[in-house]
């Protein structure tokens, strides 16, 4: 799964991309030596649950399938694969987002890989 | 040995989900230490079944273990990096878990750094008023109410303060500052739920201890909030401004069910609804700031910086936040839409600072 992600960074210009589990935990990663996997996993797994519990409260209907956060350092892309989430960081200006065409082939590989 | 339960829990509760199968899922997903998935399992299963009293049990020591997970991974970013934010999120934890001596020790800490901070004010009326809850020494009820003052006269407009300090007055007698902070909340959100709920328990209160009709007295409150919002308006800050044209734009696009904007730190500014829009957002002020908030600190704790917008995409809806200016803005459009086309509409045409 390291070389797919690592493909992905390639293709899609990213800094570094990473599987995680919902509760956090690194399945694959390919990050660059300035973020910690763990502590990148941790938070964006507990951002995406707070994100998902307080709209299931105010009554939000449907599933978050993806967020993008973009802050003045960097940018992050969290994309929902059902059981998985993938991680992307990118530079603060790239137009990266769960549609673009490198991403979906790695969701894609990842999958089939999972399946295999 | 775990795994394996674990799959025939899951499995079962996918089959079948019931009180039962919801408990044991939890119970499993503790043990195999995905406290995370456990509290989303409980949480989802209360919101369906809050009648159930093993639900809410269970609710409770889920609800402890995962913040107690949460809580190392805090203290041990605490020892890097001392911001505020950091503090204040463990303070919050330890709450949770019980442990109040320690959260009040920790923000008393670093109050001397941050004099005049509502954020911090408000945390430690928080925790008095939960040890409050606690144990009924009536000093914890005082220190809180100490506090949540303090915050509310800096952030004078923050429905988390309004809310609690009512709710402290309440709780300490003080019905006529505890209805002056409804009113306060209802002079920005006139249906308030949580405010309208907590005017009538005061009105249940108050009387049948002295037996009298209220009546007269609200009617003369909703008079003077109405003064108040007319000298209120007269003097709306720029900030405020700014405020009501982000709406304004958002509200161009006909999709736009509801906008919600607050300052800088954590000062609610202004909101809009649509109209018979689902869902009802009128409660969901505390909840989307929870959510911006969350944005803020997890994007400096990765590394990527100060937030500058989050976009979150759904099935059948679309949310923006994004910082313009010195506010935050917070929109939840119906159906797909980009993030450029969302931010062009906001930020099109002049700089806020012109107007």
């Amino acid at each position: 799964m390291r070389e797919i992600l690592k493909a992905l960074n390639i293709e899609a210009g990213t800094n570094g991309c990473m599987v995680i589990t919902p509760d956090g935990i690194m399945v694959a990663a390919a990050l660059s030596p300035n973020f910690e996997e763990d502590s990148v996993a941790a938070f964006a797994a507990s951002l995406i649950l707070l994100f998902k519990r307080n709209l299931a409260s105010i009554g939000v209907r449907g599933e978050l399938r993806s967020c993008s956060i973009t802050a003045s350092q960097g940018k992050l892309v969290f994309i929902d694969m059902t059981t998985s989430y993938l991680v992307l960081i990118a530079d603060p200006k790239s137009d990266i987002d769960s549609t673009a065409a490198p991403v979906q082939a790695a969701i894609t590989k990842i999958a089939n890989r999972r399946i295999s | 040995m775990l795994p394996l339960l674990l799959n025939r829990a899951m499995a079962l509760h996918r089959r079948k989900p019931s009180e039962r199968s919801t408990i044991r899922l939890s119970r499993l997903l503790l043990l195999t230490g995905r406290t995370a998935e456990a509290y989303a399992t409980i949480s989802a299963a209360r919101k369906t079944a809050p009648q159930s009293e093993a639900i809410r049990l269970h609710y409770t020591v889920v609800k402890t273990e995962y913040a107690a997970a949460l809580l190392s991974k805090t203290l041990h970013i605490l020892k890097k990096d001392t911001r505020l934010e950091n503090f204040l999120r463990a303070a919050d934890l330890l709450r949770t878990i019980g442990q109040s001596e320690k959260a009040i020790a920790i923000l008393n800490k670093i109050q001397a750094q941050y004099p005049d901070n509502w954020r911090l004010e408000f945390a430690l009326g928080q925790v008095y008023f939960s040890r409050y809850r606690d144990s009924r020494h009536p000093a914890d009820l005082t220190e809180a109410l100490a506090h949540l003052r303090l915050a509310r006269d800096c952030a004078p407009r923050n429905y988390r303060v309004l809310f609690l300090t009512a709710l402290v007055c309440t709780n300490a007698g003080l019905f006529d500052e505890a209805l002056a902070n409804t009113r306060e909340i209802r002079k920005v959100l006139p249906r308030d739920v949580r405010a309208l709920a907590l005017e009538t328990q005061i009105r249940q209160i108050t009387a049948a201890t002295t037996g009298s009709a209220d009546s007269t007295d609200l009617s003369q409150e909703t008079t003077t909030s109405e003064h108040d919002s007319a000298e209120s308006a007269g003097a709306m800050t720029h900030s405020r401004r700014a405020a009501e044209i982000l709406l304004d734009r958002a509200f161009a696009l006909e999709s736009t069910a509801c906008g919600f904007v607050w300052s800088t730190d954590g000062d609610y500014l202004a909101s809009r609804f649509r109209e018979h829009s689902h869902p009802c957002f009128m409660n969901g002020e505390e909840l989307l700031w929870e959510m911006v908030q969350g944005s803020v600190v997890d994007a400096a704790h990765i590394g990527i910086g100060q937030l500058c917008s989050c976009f979150l995409a759904g099935t059948e809806w679309t949310i923006l936040m994004r910082a313009v200016d010195d506010v935050i803005v917070c929109i939840f459009v119906e159906g797909e839409h980009s993030a450029s086309s969302l931010e062009r509409l906001l930020l099109k045409g002049v700089l806020l600072t012109a107007n």
